[in-house]
């Protein structure tokens, strides 16, 4: 029992880890909660498309010596209006302009980071995320980006739920879909933003996805699903960390702490994912026994 | 009082036998016991072993045949450096994606710098950039920096003073070696046209009078791409000059050199035979130390080029 | 008094192909309107054109004495049932309350008064029973019932509805026709599209036949004859007798 204790908390004992797990509980308290609104507005695919389109931004701001995170917001913003304002085009098939939008910024990326002859380590800092190596400022600004995409959620609650339960009757009553998108997709992309630099692109999906995938394989009334998609964020990132500390420091088995963060979020959800399978189905043999009865 | 002598002799023969033990048995028994070093690439971890001999537990932040663009820092990485009293870094900028991971583990090691006193190579164009850090492929900047490492040490560890010397001393006669032994085996040489993945390779081409032809990757940075342009024009390079040879690394995918190569109807050396560019190969290769590694790049270009 | 709905000579077109023309309808406070026609005959798009959603490109609509656009808070929709998700994770007061929430305005919480409304119109359908239940757990019937409730939160003046009577039971059919007669008593106009005629004949006094083009208006004896369903449904309608049809729906 004492020995569970310790492993589950003695990580925590270095700086560097309670910085780690205070960025960690931020973000899954953000992306918990913005994951919940990603899978009621079905915006999975738009999710991903933003973390391609920041890069980019990234690459530019790192070209031009400014800051990275700058770069990334301005990328995330400008990205997330097109979108928008492309999926409201009734003249524009919506996939397709994705995939192009995603595929040509993408390539900006990649065409200004290989004209650019300068060791570019730095980018890829936010393409894989240090989440061991962040500092206090870094910390307080994703908590204000927390706070500022909270609130708003908060907010503008009552309208993204008839938005997202039914369009056109929320367009009949006179709201204009593109401003709700619009404000809902730039949080989005502020979250991928703020994500990035602790998890790196190639994980934010993950963990804007999973837990709310997770959520909804058991709630389903929405204020248990925003908890249980919060729990399962906090949960993940908590034991992720604490693996990742355990197996790398006392069993020299190196594991990267950000991925495996998404590999425990995975895991969770696969296993949820059999346990209610297994109940459903025993739940089901009980009724045909009962009916056949 | 009298019979507490037996008791304090044996007590001092242990601790003597532990002393003269150390080269096998305490590295892993006493870890405590020894000075805590972090190295951020294979080659200067090498160099710290090799200097620090008994006395230092060396540990390696990258790992063999690692790209450092993949590199995301376990949490093995921060305590270690936690604990460390010195990190040893190749510096020119090379370590730049870990300087937020070594500010963030709060280690007060002292940050030794082996590119400290070395003449670097300015990087083709770009006037921001730092410069080439691919120093130790001259070994006479090697020397260098084992040296720098040796002085790092002995501040550290001022009992060890005698040990550090001792191994520096040792190590830069077979340092001077290799670059005799590398020096006449190039010297065989009549084409010394050299195409390389990535510009790695500027130091051994300044030190052995090699010449440079181009590289796959324009830029010391390996996830930069080549344009279609330049492709054209280093497989025009290859035929008009009559290059023998492409030559792949170790680390990165081998896949643009391969088609440059059979574009310009040339051999591509690549697998195994690949060259170490940066850094050092898995332990049990023939690569898995500075001195095996030099060998093997110099033997590999001499046998590709003859 | 200021009418509840008047069109002249509307015609929209999508992509320059015109998919409704020769549109005229007057409404009153307290008159209902069947829209009847087939499918693709242009109903869904008279509805979206009376919301300001989609734009005439001749002719003109006035809604309540004003623009669509304008008029939109007064106008309740009530969208076809099978077109919202059953696993939206939303409760049956949650959806009733959506009504109440442009009266409520942006950015502020629903009061008290907004949630006794909510639960007023639950009632008046006969379904403030299941106010905590989620929506989507609901028969068809109950789900159109929830959405009739929405619509009276809303306290609009103009209801538009979506083939309502679409796939409910029996005791939905009767709620619907017993609180659209009260609304309209109340004096609300209403506007609903569907391809019952023996609804039509129930729950409206107008009729207004479609079929890519206005066939008749008018009240929904005079409108609604022989003659004007063999135009609107061609050769898949079988009249048999005043005011019936048989219609096969191929």
């Amino acid at each position: 029992m004492l020995v569970t204790i310790r492993f589950l908390t003695e990580p925590f004992t270095p700086g560097y880890m309670q910085r780690a797990f205070a960025i960690a509980l931020i973000l899954s308290a953000l992306a918990g909660v913005v994951g919940v609104v990603v899978q009621l507005r079905q915006l999975s695919f738009m999710t991903d498309a933003l973390t391609h389109t920041v890069f980019p931004g990234v690459a530019i701001a790192f070209v031009a010596g400014q800051s990275l995170f700058i770069g990334a917001l301005v990328a995330g913003t400008a990205s997330a209006v097109l979108l928008t304002i492309a999926a409201r085009s009734t003249r524009i098939d919506h996939d397709a302009f994705m995939a192009l939008v995603l595929a040509s910024l993408f390539s900006i990326g990649v065409i200004v980071v290989s004209r650019n002859r300068t060791y570019s380590a730095d980018l890829t800092a936010l393409l894989f995320g240090r989440v061991l190596a962040v500092n206090s400022r870094e910390i307080l600004e994703t908590a204000i980006v927390a706070v500022v995409v909270l609130g708003i959620l908060a907010l503008m609650y009552k309208e993204l739920l008839l938005r997202s339960f039914d369009e056109v009757g929320a367009e009949a009553m006179g709201y204009s879909l593109l401003r709700i998108d619009l404000v809902v997709n730039i949080l989005v992309a502020l979250v991928v933003v703020a994500a990035v630099r602790a998890v790196g692109t190639a994980l934010v999906v993950a963990l804007l996805i999973t837990p709310a995938a997770t959520a909804r394989l058991v709630c389903v009334r929405l204020g248990r699903l925003v908890v249980a998609s919060v729990l399962v964020a906090a949960i993940a990132a908590w034991l992720g960390l604490v693996i990742s500390y355990d197996t790398s420091v006392h069993h020299g088995v190196r594991l990267a702490a950000g991925a495996t963060i998404v590999v425990v979020l995975t895991a969770i959800f696969a296993a949820v994912a059999t346990l209610t399978a297994v109940r459903s189905r025993r739940v089901r043999r009980r009724t045909l026994a009962e009916v056949t009865s | 009082m009298r019979r507490m002598w037996p008791a304090l002799l044996t007590a001092a023969l242990v601790v003597a036998g532990c002393g003269n033990d150390d080269g096998s048995s305490s590295r892993r028994s006493n870890p405590q016991a020894m000075m805590q070093v972090v190295a951020t690439t294979t080659v200067v971890a090498d160099f710290a072993r090799v200097i620090g001999g008994v006395r230092v537990g060396v540990y390696g932040v990258l790992k063999p045949n690692v790209d450092p663009h993949d590199y995301e820092p376990a949490p093995a990485d921060l305590d270690a450096m936690k604990r460390a009293k010195v990190i040893v870094k190749n510096g020119v900028g090379l370590e730049r994606w870990l300087d937020d991971t070594i500010s963030s583990s709060g280690t007060k090691a002292a940050i030794i710098d082996t590119s400290a006193g070395i003449t670097v190579r300015t990087s083709s164009g770009n006037e921001k950039a730092d410069g080439d850090p691919h120093i130790w492929h001259d070994p006479r900047n090697a020397k260098v920096m084992v040296s720098t490492i040796a002085q790092a040490f002995t501040a550290a560890d001022p009992d060890g003073a005698a040990t550090y010397t001792a191994n520096l001393a040792a190590y830069t006669i077979r340092l001077d070696t290799l670059d005799t032994d590398i020096e006449n085996q190039v010297a065989t040489l009549t084409n010394r046209k050299l195409i390389t993945n990535h510009d790695a390779f500027g130091y051994f081409v300044d030190r052995y009078g090699l010449e440079f032809i181009g590289s796959v990757i324009p830029s010391f940075d390996t996830s930069a791409e080549l344009s279609a342009a330049e492709l054209r024009r280093l497989v025009d390079a290859i035929k008009s000059q009559g290059v023998k040879a492409v030559f792949s690394e170790s680390s990165l995918p081998g896949k643009t050199a391969k088609a440059i190569a059979r574009e310009a109807k040339v051999a591509v050396v690549e697998g195994d035979d690949a060259l170490y560019g940066d850094g050092l190969g898995k332990a049990g290769s023939d690569a898995d130390t500075y001195l095996t590694m030099m060998r093997h790049n110099a033997r590999t270009i001499v046998t590709n080029l003859t | 008094m200021t009418t509840a709905l008047h069109v002249h000579d509307l015609c929209v077109t999508y992509d320059r192909e015109i998919v409704l023309r020769d549109v005229h309808a007057l409404l009153h406070p307290g008159d209902s309107v069947a829209l009847i026609g087939p499918n693709g005959a242009g109903k869904s798009t008279f509805i979206k054109a009376i919301l300001g959603l989609v734009p005439a490109s001749s002719g003109y609509v006035e809604v309540l004495g004003t623009t669509p656009a304008k008029a939109r808070p007064k106008v309740a929709y009530v969208p076809q049932i099978d077109h919202l998700d059953t696993r939206f994770p939303v409760s049956v007061q949650q959806v009733a309350l959506m009504g109440r929430y442009r009266r409520i305005g942006w950015f502020r919480r629903p009061s008290k008064v907004d949630k006794a409304a909510a639960l007023d119109a639950l009632d008046e359908v006969g379904i403030a029973d299941r106010a905590n239940d989620t929506f989507g757990v609901l028969s068809g019937g109950q789900r159109q019932r929830v959405l009739i409730a929405r619509a009276i939160a809303q306290e609009a003046e103009l209801l538009l509805l979506d083939e309502p009577f679409n796939g409910v039971d029996s005791v939905t059919q009767d709620v619907l026709i017993d609180v659209l007669a009260r609304l309209r008593a109340g004096g609300a106009a209403v506007v609903m599209a569907t391809h019952d005629i023996s609804v039509a004949h129930l729950a409206c006094g107008h009729a207004c036949l479609l079929n890519r083009r206005q066939v008749a208006f008018g009240r929904l004896d005079d409108a609604l004859t022989a003659d004007t369903l063999k135009v609107t449904y061609g050769h898949h309608a079988v009249v048999l007798a005043e005011g019936t049809a048989l219609l096969s729906t191929h």
